[in-house]
């Protein structure tokens, strides 16, 4: 239930609101917030849509050796867009429903902070850089890391600050990366997410640099440290190891819970499969 | 706060609370093509509009975040050429049926043509991926918008006839526009809650929390002083009067352990009060603030427990019997505190050990016949609870008027509400008017008298207008499902496959209460086990009460889980005799003249008798699916190695109707303008029944299509039908509109013959509405006419009433080739082919499209959809974020139903029934092509990859 709702005109007004009122929380497309499950929390909404796009970019644009993605863009957006990488669009297409895609902000993707989210196991597994409000760069893994506030209407609440403007996701042709998912129909939310990336170094992987972040393990997506060591040190000269070697690896690195969506066996088993087939189809961020 | 937009081209300024949505802010301003299925949750995509020219979901998004922007609704098709294009192909490809879900589709394809005039399949299915429409199975929205795109440029263009039916007819068996197409894809007011005047107060139901409890205490003093509170309905202040919710003819095969609110809740979700207040936020405060402390009890959770000598009494009242008495060593005296039950004649049931209804019989001898094989299986299957989940949910909007009660409601049994509502109410029957508005589905769950006697009663009690609306939650916990039924079976077959002897043993969970208890499982039973030919035939079917949300009637009504045993336990077989699984088919199917000996002991509620069958095109379209499914090719090589190929193949059948109990009535009535108007009793559900009764119209009195006006479904103005369910609709319903309409040709030739001074045998009618004779002729216009001016013979009326003991089935075979993976135990279906004889199709673009929607929703309850319960029988999934159905990502990319019709002799045109037997074929021909791809037998359903992966051991 929207308590208040407040319409700032810029970024300025709206972060002038959080500070009076830091109960607030920003509302970005609404898909999250505003599906019936929050309907009878009391919650105190500053809309973000008047600020967008004066304030908050919808575009995605090269800076350098980034990819600047728009805090404001939305999923379509980036699927429309000819320069975001198919690996992103990839991770996008995984919020299938178009409506919901018309209107769902990575912004927003990243304000819910929801273990399954579309593109934050990406950001965290490329080492991404979120460019907060008030001229702050967090590191994504970073930013995901701060204690889960289970009030949505908290969700952007602890500062001003968290306020993620843009998205720098470092582009390189030495950059590989993938992302899979799993879910129990076409149209569904994923079950599991998996986004795995890794440099290379003259054709092959560089150990250190193998990053990978699950989602649906757990309360949010993380990144798994012991297990890219494990994986790292089960590199033969580089290469991945096969999908056996991968699955039967993984699993004892994962704690999933039984839900309606599956058991944690079965969840378990089933994140190795998806990280065994993310593993074997890195390819180049271009 | 005020608002400013642009809406549908014009610019406007509305008053919006800070928290009103932009959906609910569009339906006050009277845009009633905005639809809700999901409450809110942005999981259906019926609310959809274009903002900036795409569509997103205007519940997820409130009034005062489209300041400045520009909304589009499917009302703006009189400034939007396009969007009429699209109605319009919409309606030519026979998309509309329930058509709840119409306008938002119409709107995703606006959105897709503005940017992609000619698009292909891929981003037709990306476009449509947001909505969720359960009748159609969206193949043919796919023609629709292709044929959007063609008219886009070619305004004129023509789409070329499907295949067409008896040439010698005009209209049947040729796609003709169904009736309310077009008013249902402009979006006009036709559901219930559009009728909704704005003084009408809300009800709001208070469930129970817990699954099995005596409602020690329950105080409502606090809510009823609450502001807005009119009424609050309790076990306290309630009539007492028992019936079942089932809509089916009386005396009903159902047990009356029903009332309208008991001291003791049977399941989470039942009824504890209702509240009724002037405002919907007003019934929820004051909801909330009653207070109830319940007496728990131990639930009963599943049949094996139900089952148990130990098991709590779900019902423990007297048990009384109408007709006959209880069957030897059943208990049937009350314990004093609960309610008693009243069964209308003996289903041989004991209700204090949890067995609402059983029935065992069978033919031959079954020692001999096990002792005679050389092969003996025995299989169990089981299938759990599914949700129909019609995108209307169940709704009802209930007034005075003259003294009178109004109903108007979204059911499939208008007629069964009214004795139904009367009973529970305590008022005669004469005193209750139900009308049938447009339906947003049913699919059986509609059969069910769920909302409209509290409705009825409290409009009735405090004379105001009251509006009641399930939740899409509510839909799950308190409306009526699938059972979930446990089923074995036992198979004697000689060496070469001939089948000796076939019992089936059926427990069914019917849930807390007795609807449809023993007919649906016996469904399962009578729409399976005359499929094959075996002199030695035995069933046992047990009932059982639990505590888990209610069962009833859904689409299939059993038959899809006795098809899913017997089919899959043949195919078992077959494997075992190193048979190719249809060559056991063959061997052992019902064939034209086929003796059906088994039929004498599956009668209706009443003795049941052997039927020989007339022609019977099993054979030719197993031979047509064989050739052109391509079943003894090889299967396809996967690109991908984890994935293997399966195939599947089953017979299935269905009936058409219930014959010697199903009555229905119809009158045509020649109007002035020299149009007809046909009073149909049928309840059109969005299936095309009231098309049917057009055509028979149109077809027999040599008029056109828009020269026949139809009204249908209401009690006080149409002649009683049964209602619709048991596919009864075009064979009963649609005959007694043939019947009429014949009446009414006799009449008028029988006064066009006094008029032209002709005899009758020398009159005929000719196109387009003329009587011709060798002398003269008159128009319909000018017999009507004079009907009305005191010159003629009084209004002209036909009158048209059916009644069979005649059994019509429909046959149909149906292939799969499904691709799993063993690794994850995922499954896609690939190929789905359907061989569906109908008897003479009356409009195929429709029947197809039943045939679409009833392929999709039986292929997600094979893969995943299921009625989960914790410990305690909450429901866990009761929303679409978590109970999946299918979207048209899941269409398999060769869908492919052929019509191969075989003339019934008594339907009408030789039609039988078409909207129920294709949900029958899914789950046992998925479950063969698993087994086919990966060599393991999955026996339990939805095959959820979890299943799949326990059956090959890997879980």
């Amino acid at each position: 239930m929207v308590e208040t709702l407040l319409t700032p005109q810029d970024l300025g007004q709206a972060l002038s609101m959080v500070r009076t009122d830091p109960a607030a929380a920003f509302l970005a497309g609404g898909t999250y917030l505003l599906t019936s499950q929050f309907s009878r929390e009391k919650m105190n909404l500053i809309s973000l849509d008047l600020v967008t796009p004066r304030s908050i970019s919808r575009e995605a644009t090269k800076e350098g050796p980034f990819l600047s993605i728009g805090a404001g863009a939305t999923f379509q957006d980036l699927l429309d867009s000819p320069i975001v990488p198919k690996q992103i669009k990839k991770a996008c297409s995984s919020m299938v429903d178009r409506n919901i895609r018309n209107r769902a902000t990575v912004g927003g993707n990243i304000g819910a902070d929801k273990s399954c989210a579309s593109l934050v196991p990406l950001f965290i597994a490329l080492g991404s850089i979120y460019r907060c409000a008030e001229g702050m760069d967090v590191e994504a893994a970073a930013w995901h890391k701060k204690e889960r506030v289970a009030n949505p209407s908290a969700l952007s609440a602890k500062a001003a600050q968290r306020l993620v403007l843009q998205v720098l996701v470092p582009l390189g042709r030495n950059i590989f990366c993938a992302f899979a998912r799993y879910s129990r129909t076409g149209c569904d939310l994923s079950v599991l997410t998996c986004a795995v990336s890794a440099k290379k170094k003259e054709g092959l992987i560089d150990p250190e640099s193998l990053a990978l972040c699950l989602g649906g393990l757990g309360p949010k997506a993380e990144r798994y440290t012991s297990l890219e060591r494990d994986l790292a040190a089960s590199l033969v000269d580089g290469a991945i190891p096969d999908k056996g070697t991968i699955e039967a690896l993984a699993r004892s690195h994962f704690s999933p819970i039984s839900d309606t969506r599956g058991s944690a066996e079965f969840k378990r088993l089933r994140a190795g499969i998806l990280l065994a087939d993310a593993l074997h189809s890195l390819e180049a961020l271009a | 706060m005020n608002v400013e937009f642009i809406l549908n081209g014009k610019a406007k300024s509305f008053d919006a609370s800070p928290g009103e949505s932009l959906k609910t802010l569009l339906r006050r301003q009277g845009m009633v093509s905005v639809r809700d299925g999901c409450d809110d949750e942005g999981s259906c995509g019926l609310c959809a509009v274009l903002l900036d020219g795409k569509t997103v979901n205007s519940c997820l998004i409130l009034a005062a975040q489209v300041q400045g922007r520009e909304v589009v609704t499917v009302e703006h098709y009189r400034q939007d050429p396009l969007i009429r294009t699209i109605q319009r192909a919409l309606v030519d490809t026979a998309c509309v049926q329930c058509g709840y879900c119409t306008p938002a589709v119409a709107l995703a394809i606006r959105d897709l043509l503005g940017r992609s005039p000619d698009p292909k399949d891929e981003e037709i299915t990306d476009a449509l991926s947001g909505i969720i429409c359960r009748c159609t199975g969206y193949l043919q929205f796919k023609d629709a918008v292709r044929l959007a795109a063609i008219r886009a440029k070619d305004p004129d263009y023509v789409l070329p006839p499907d295949i067409e039916f008896k040439p010698e007819l005009r209209h049947i068996g040729k796609d003709r526009e169904k009736v309310d197409a077009d008013m249902l894809a402009r979006g006009e007011r036709a559901f219930v809650e559009d009728r909704v005047g704005e003084d009408a107060c809300w009800i709001e139901l208070l469930g129970s929390p817990v699954a099995h409890a005596w409602i020690a205490e329950i105080d409502t003093a606090a809510a009823e002083a609450m502001p807005g509170v009119v009424a609050i309905l309790t076990h306290k202040n309630c009539p007492s009067l028992p019936y079942t919710t089932a809509g089916q003819g009386f005396p009903e095969p159902s047990p009356y352990d029903q009332r309208m609110f008991t001291k003791k809740v049977r399941h989470v979700g039942d009824r504890v009060a209702a509240v009724m207040a002037e405002t919907k936020e007003e019934a929820r405060a004051a909801a909330a603030a009653i207070l109830v402390r319940y007496e728990v009890l131990k639930p009963v959770l599943s049949i094996a427990e139900a089952k148990s000598p130990s098991a709590p009494a779900i019902h423990s009242g007297q048990i009384s019997y109408m007709v006959g008495s209880p069957p030897p060593g059943t208990s049937v005296e009350g314990d004093g505190r609960d309610d008693p039950i009243i069964y209308q004649f003996p289903l041989h049931a004991d209700p204090h050990r949890n067995l609402a209804a059983s029935a065992h019989a069978g033919i031959g001898d079954m020692e001999w016949g096990f002792a005679d094989a050389d092969l003996l299986i025995e299989r169990s299957y089981k299938a759990n609870r599914v949700q129909s989940t019609p995108m209307e949910p169940h709704t009802v909007y209930a007034y005075m008027d003259g003294g009178r009660l109004v109903l108007r409601a979204s059911t499939q049994v208008p007629w069964h509400v009214r004795r139904i509502v009367s009973r529970a109410i305590g008022i005669p029957e004469h005193k209750v008017r139900v009308i049938k508005e447009r339906v947003g589905g049913g699919f059986g769950a509609k059969q069910d008298i769920v909302v409209e006697d509290i409705a009825g009663y409290l409009a009735w009690t405090t004379r105001r207008p009251v509006y009641f609306r399930y939740t899409r939650e509510q839909e799950f916990t308190a409306s009526r499902t699938r059972h979930a039924m446990e089923i074995t079976v036992r198979l004697g077959a000689k060496k070469d496959g001939r089948l000796t002897a076939i019992l089936m043993k059926l427990n069914a969970d019917t849930g807390p209460y007795g609807q449809h208890c023993l007919t649906v499982p016996m469904n399962a039973i009578s729409k399976s086990l005359p499929l094959l030919l075996c002199d030695n035939a035995r069933f046992e079917v047990n009932s059982y009460y639990t505590n888990l949300s209610p069962a009833g009637a859904y689409q299939g009504y059993g038959a899809p889980k006795g098809s899913f045993a017997l089919q899959t336990a043949m195919a078992e077989l077959a494997e075992a005799l190193g048979m190719d699984q249809l060559d056991i088919l063959e061997k052992n199917r019902v064939r034209s003249g086929s003796r059906i000996e088994i039929l004498k002991s599956l009668g209706e509620g009443r003795e049941g008798s052997a039927v020989t069958l007339g022609t019977c095109s099993l054979g030719d379209m197993i031979a047509r699916g064989k050739e052109a499914f391509g079943w003894d090719g090889p299967k396809p090589i996967p690109s991908d190695s984890d994935w293997k190929i399966g195939r599947g193949a089953v017979i299935i059948q269905q009936g058409s109707g219930l014959p010697g109990l199903d009555a229905a009535n119809a009158e045509i009535r020649l109007l002035p303008d020299g149009t007809v108007l046909v009073l149909s009793g049928g309840a059109d559900l969005g299936t095309g029944l009231d098309t049917v009764a057009a055509k028979a119209a149109a077809e027999t009195l040599g008029l056109e299509m828009e020269d026949v006006s139809v009204v249908s479904g209401d009690t006080d103005a149409t002649p009683f039908d049964k209602g619709a369910y048991a596919s009864s609709g075009t064979y009963f319903s649609g005959k007694a509109a043939l019947l009429a309409a014949e009446d009414l040709k006799s009449k008028i030739l029988t006064v066009s013959s006094k008029i032209l001074g002709e005899p009758e045998e020398e009159l005929r009618l000719v196109p387009r509405g003329v009587v011709e004779g060798k002398k003269g002729r008159i128009s319909f216009a000018k017999l009507g006419h004079m009907a009305v001016q005191g010159e003629g013979h009084g209004d002209l009326v036909g009158f048209g009433s059916f009644k069979t003991d005649h059994a019509a089935f429909p046959y149909g075979a149906h292939f799969v080739q499904a691709a799993v993976n063993p690794r994850t135990g995922e499954v896609k279906v690939q190929r789905y082919h359907a061989y569906q004889d109908c008897g003479t199709p009356i409009n195929p673009a429709l029947a197809k499209g039943q045939v679409y929607g009833a392929i999709l929703k039986s292929i997600g309850h094979s893969l995943y959809e299921e009625m989960l319960f914790d410990e305690n029988g909450r429901c866990l999934n009761p929303r679409f974020l978590d109970y999946k159905v299918p979207t048209m990502a899941e269409l398999p990319e060769d869908l492919h139903v052929e019509l191969m019709p075989v003339e019934d002799e008594v339907g009408p045109y030789g039609a039988k029934s078409i909207s129920e037997i294709s949900v029958n074929g899914a789950a046992p021909a998925i479950a063969i092509a698993i087994h086919d791809a990966v060599g393991a037998w999955v026996r339990e359903w939805p095959f959820t990859p979890e299943r799949v992966l326990k059956a090959l051991g890997k879980l």
